[in-house]
């Protein structure tokens, strides 16, 4: 069977797909591929309460805010993790951790995973979403400030 | 009123099948592609649109974005502000094609709008919600994929449409 008696398709449909198709192909590449802005901190909100400060140049000097706790044993959750700490996001806790690749979500409750899925980043301009804990994470530091897209990174 | 109780039921039908789909896929494990599902209920509301009538597919959508909700938790929680905004976005521009777009789109144009609109209803809801505009980091990648679900709900769709199976049983038309 030819392929029109199986897909039967307008012009239009053809142009839009490839229309579409350009336009977030180019958004991708230059949200992926193009070099981000490395922070030098990492600021962990729960809506607009701030949970947590990572040093991501000095991990020993991260602070802890509100319903944060730290993780003693850090190398437990991985031989990469240099600090760790249970933050608690809106419905359900999660495990944040910080190495010389930037900062991660290593366990979270969320139904998604898109979080822990990300990996570990400490590019300003990449953001990480945790939408269902409400939780994200503002960049700062010398080189975010320079960052023209804004300092957040969601969790 | 025997056809009204048909169509009543084939309505009934088409929301059990929409909330299944919609169910079955919140336990498709996710990859790290945010907002990525494959959108198999949106087969449902493209086949209410093209086979029923826009009424049906209005309460089929928003029936099954409540519903499922309210089966998984997530009623008045972010998730199903995102659903709803998603989905009523998705609708409309589905509606869009359907009907004063139609002599340039197909049914195939129909479903890529809808996934398109769907991920962006998503983005913009999830802006004001989390107080940051970031999320716009994601649409990229989320209107990619959603390219491809897009296509392949459009076909799928297609493909039960001509099989006639609603002339079959009698409960197409508006």
């Amino acid at each position: 069977m030819a392929w029109k008696e199986t897909v039967r398709v307008h012009l239009g449909d053809i142009l839009l797909f490839l229309v579409l198709l350009l336009a977030l192909l180019s958004g991708t590449i230059l949200a992926f591929l193009l070099p981000g802005e490395k922070a030098s901190e990492a600021l962990f909100y729960r809506d607009d309460t701030l949970l947590l400060r990572f040093d991501l140049v000095h991990p020993d000097e991260s602070v802890p805010y509100e319903d944060t706790e730290r993780i003693e044993d850090p190398a437990s959750l991985g031989e990469e993790v240099l600090a760790a700490y249970l933050i608690q996001g809106e419905m359900t806790p999660m495990t944040v951790a910080l190495s010389e690749e930037g900062v991660a979500v290593l366990e979270s409750g969320c139904p998604s995973q898109y979080c822990v899925g990300l990996g570990y980043t400490m590019d300003a301009r990449r953001p990480i979403v945790c939408a269902y804990n409400h939780v994200h994470v503002e960049f700062a530091g010398a080189a975010a400030e320079d960052s023209s897209s804004g300092p957040d990174i969601i969790l | 009123m025997k056809g009204t109780v048909r169509r009543i039921a084939a309505d009934a039908a088409m929301l059990a099948l929409a909330l299944a789909l919609s169910i079955a896929e919140s336990f498709i494990p996710v990859s790290s592609v945010p907002g990525f599902k494959p959108g198999l209920a949106n087969i449902v509301i493209l086949l209410l649109i093209y086979q029923f009538s826009w009424k049906e597919a209005l309460l089929v959508d928003l029936g099954r974005i409540f519903l499922a909700s309210l089966m998984t938790g997530r009623i008045l929680s972010f998730p199903f502000y995102m659903s709803l905004a998603g989905g009523v976005l998705s609708y409309l521009a589905m509606l869009l094609v359907k009907g004063a777009l139609s002599k340039v789109f197909t049914i195939y144009g129909a479903s890529l709008l809808g996934a398109f609109f769907h991920s962006l209803g998503q983005i913009l809801v999830a802006i004001p919600l989390l107080g940051t505009s970031a999320v716009l980091w994601y649409f990229p990648l989320m209107g990619l994929t959603s390219l491809l679900t897009g296509l392949a709900t459009g076909f799928l769709a297609d493909r039960i449409i001509r099989t006639r199976v609603f002339e079959f049983l009698r409960i197409s038309g508006r």
